[in-house]
């Protein structure tokens, strides 16, 4: 049970930090090492994947998914001070996972919007620190760039955690970040002329 | 988007000196770039307008991003307690499937499927023999010569089904969940399975649950919801019109000892209850409109054999205390009660299927170290059990809509704790109905003489050990859907439908209509259709549902994408 387990791992919160994570799935072991790890980047996952999804009940599920499947795959990280960027790259997978389903899936297509008629707080909050059209702007390039942008200028992964995030090289994760800056510069300008031009067209109907 | 241009190392790797200068401004931004670099593209800068408005714009970028930093999103309060549920699921689940499959039949199905994001549920209507009220007789419903299969047709464009609807319940992520009746009047031959598609049905808001795990629904709109909570179980009835009040069931059954046979399998009385069962309510409790009420807690529904009586006034289950203090006991809830009562109170006994009124379970003897199941049949409103000796070793049987045959374990079972789990034999479908009983009573209580699979006529479906399993029929008696859990995760497993013969009850193991299709944990079976939930992978979710329903043109299949998440039952 969850307050069982709560509890059981309360007693005792321990950081497996600087021990051997890996070997053989210990439950105990991994209940307290994911409760310590969601004790300390609970915040932040939820804010990428809000950031990622824009979508703050969503992104709730899907941090709850996150800290699931890392306790899950408990067993797979082989150096605790790596325990940071492999959660990020959970979380990233889960994100990723979840916009390719919606492409496929067409049900309810990716918009970059909630789906609750109304605005949360949250949402609000958010949409107030971030101009329209940088916004749109993020939303138009490819998931992986905005990731990338994401996690570099927001959360702070240096370029070894941000390409073990993205699951690539270094050099290649430099490479990412370096296109998705020119990505977004691009859907930027494009975002402005679309809306220059939309400017043109309403200055014109008032005219007439 | 274009490209920046080419790359490398060389200066003269480049495409142009724009494209070398705009890459380095962006690199810059993440880290040193070589001295040597730094001074090209300072100077490139210095001289190409272009190129120092892009760098430009790559550092406002930054900035307005960065800004974001003091945006702090908070995290929903729940958000721990939520996902150390999920874990605990978790848990629970690779500690089930590290035993290989003990315990897993017990617990599995219930305890793995949260978390979801977005959930549908293709609702279980009624019982296990998936009876409508309407259908409902008190003599066997007919086996009529339309039992015989159908061939598969083979055109490729859809052929019409007689046009029924499957509900399924989705999730919003505002944790409301509402009801669609998906609807299908046509469906498509197996070599063009995309050839149609359920149609949108209408839906109905059903308001919010806690991690549904399975959902009942009685055939009048009043649909039950097992869900899990930091305590255990939580089973909650919402809404319905049958909320008329009925005879309470007293609890703790006993056997009737002109009827008990001298078996090892023969339940130990000695064994009462602990307390006397706190008795509900004795005022109606009214479900009608919006409201719900929760009818058990603090207990853990197990096993995949929970269902709503035939005629829909009463649902049955199986669990144990959620503290796990001792062995499972059958519950029965009534439709305007307050609360299900435990009807047994040996906590060796498992809830197996409605027939007709009464209720078919197994008792697991505690002689020693034997541990060999036995049938009962329990009348749900005398209470009265009487074993079914000359059945031999049967675990949870699901009898057929006419009382003459079974689907059960025959065999021994595995001890775990206060749970019980299959360990040698097998999945068989056997005669139920004795000589001369013509409903399934008793009238032949002799315990077996012989051996067991040629007494009783069994037919292996599956060896065992099994995980778990789920066994339905559908109202006719001559479809039966199995879907048998996979050992290594019990909430996955592969599905399968059989053709039973109306006139011997034989099965067609042959060649089914449907053979070890992956699926989900939980299926319905009703109206000509089997619809089931495709895996998905992983995290208990799965995004297509798929039918297959049948008549006098043939089976056909059409399939559905919902959401992030299905679960069926």
């Amino acid at each position: 049970m969850a307050g069982a387990l709560s509890s059981e791992l309360g007693a005792s919160r321990v950081f497996v930090g600087g021990s051997a994570v890996s070997g053989a799935w210990d439950r105990d072991a991994a209940g307290l090492f994911v409760e310590e790890l969601f004790g300390r980047h609970h915040g932040e996952i939820y804010a990428y994947l809000i950031r990622m999804i824009r979508d703050p009940e969503l992104a709730a599920d899907l941090t709850q998914d996150a800290f699931v499947k890392a306790y899950r795959a408990y067993d797979s990280l082989e150096k605790p001070e790596n325990a940071r960027a492999w959660l990020y790259q959970i979380a990233h997978r889960v994100a990723l996972d979840y916009i390719r389903r919606q492409k496929i899936v067409r049900f309810l297509p990716w918009t970059g919007e909630s789906r609750g008629a109304v605005p949360s707080a949250e949402h609000l909050v958010m949409d107030a620190h971030l101009s329209g059209d940088l916004q749109r702007a993020l939303e138009k390039i490819p998931e992986r760039q905005r990731a990338a942008l994401l996690l570099a200028e927001l959360h702070d992964l240096t370029g070894l955690e941000l390409a073990a995030t993205l699951g690539v090289s270094h050099v290649a994760a430099r490479a990412l970040l370096t296109r998705a800056r020119e990505s977004l510069r691009q859907a930027l300008a494009a975002e402005r002329v679309e809306e220059q031009s939309q400017g043109l067209t309403r200055a014109s109907g008032d005219e007439r | 988007m274009s490209h920046l241009g080419g790359r490398g190392g060389r200066p003269d790797d480049w495409a142009s000196p724009h494209a070398r200068a705009r890459t380095r401004a962006a690199e810059r931004l993440d880290a040193p770039l070589a001295p040597a670099e730094e001074v090209w593209l300072d100077d490139h800068l210095s001289r190409c307008p272009d190129c120092a408005t892009i760098a430009g714009q790559y550092a406002t970028q930054r900035r307005d991003l960065r800004a974001l930093r003091e945006f702090a999103p908070t995290p929903p309060r729940d958000l721990w307690a939520r996902t150390a549920a999920s874990i605990e699921r978790e848990s629970r689940h690779r500690a089930l499937t590290r035993r290989g499959g003990s315990r897993a039949s017990l617990l599995a199905p219930y305890a793995l499927l949260a978390g979801a994001l977005v959930v549908a549920v293709v609702i279980g209507s009624l019982s296990s023999s998936q009876l409508t009220p309407g259908a409902v007789t008190t003599t066997p419903a007919p086996r009529s010569a339309s039992a015989t299969p159908p061939t598969v047709a083979t055109n490729a464009t859809p052929f019409a089904v007689s046009a029924k609807e499957v509900p399924v319940v989705s999730s919003e992520h505002n944790g409301n969940y509402s009801v669609e009746d998906l609807k299908v009047d046509k469906v498509c031959p197996e070599s063009e399975p995309a050839c149609a598609t359920p149609g949108p049905g209408t839906k109905r808001a059903i308001g919010p649950l806690s991690s549904p795990e399975a959902i009942y629904e009685s055939g009048d709109g009043q649909l039950i919801v097992v869900g899990y909570t930091d305590e255990g179980s939580s089973i909650v009835v919402l809404s319905g019109d049958a909320a008329a009040p009925t005879e309470r069931p007293t609890r703790s059954a006993s056997v009737d000892p002109a009827e008990s046979s001298p078996t090892a399998a023969s339940p130990d009385d000695s064994a009462g209850p602990s307390q006397e069962p706190t008795p509900p309510d004795a005022s109606p409790v009214d479900t009608s409109g919006d409201e719900s009420i929760e009818i058990a807690r603090d207990i853990e529904v197990i096993d995949s054999t929970a269902a709503y009586s035939p005629d829909g006034s009463a649902f049955a289950f199986t669990a144990i205390p959620a503290d796990g203090s001792h062995g499972p006991d059958i519950y029965l809830w009534r439709t305007g009660e307050e609360e299900a009562v435990a009807i047994t109170d040996d906590h060796r006994s498992v809830f197996g299927s409605w027939s007709e009124d009464d209720i078919a379970g197994s008792v697991v003897s505690n002689e020693g170290d034997r541990t060999e199941p036995a049938a009962f049949v329990l009348d749900a409103k005398s209470m009265k059990r009487s074993l079914r000796p000359e059945t031999g070793n049967v675990w949870r049987p699901t009898v057929d809509p006419s009382g003459a045959v079974a689907v059960y374990w025959a065999g021994t079972l595995d001890k775990d704790g206060d749970h019980w789990s299959t360990d040698a034999g097998n999945l068989v479908l056997g005669r139920w109905r004795s000589g001369g009983d013509t409903a399934g009573s008793n009238a032949s209580a002799t315990p077996l003489t012989t051996n067991q699979a040629e007494e009783r006529d069994e037919t292996v479906i599956a060896e065992g050990p099994l995980a778990d399993w789920d066994a339905r029929w559908d109202e006719t008696g001559t479809r039966l859907a199995i879907w048998i859990a996979d050992p290594q995760d019990a909430s996955v497993g592969r599905l399968s439908l059989y053709v039973v013969d109306a006139g011997d009850g034989s099965i067609d193991l042959a060649s089914p209509p449907l053979a070890d299709e992956p699926a989900r944990a939980g299926f319905s079976i009703a109206d000509g259709r089997l619809a089931w939930a495709v895996p998905s992978g992983d995290s208990g979710k799965s995004n297509r549902v798929k039918i297959l329903a049948w008549s006098d043109a043939g089976f056909g299949k059409v399939e559905t994408t919902t959401g992030d998440v299905l679960l069926v039952r």
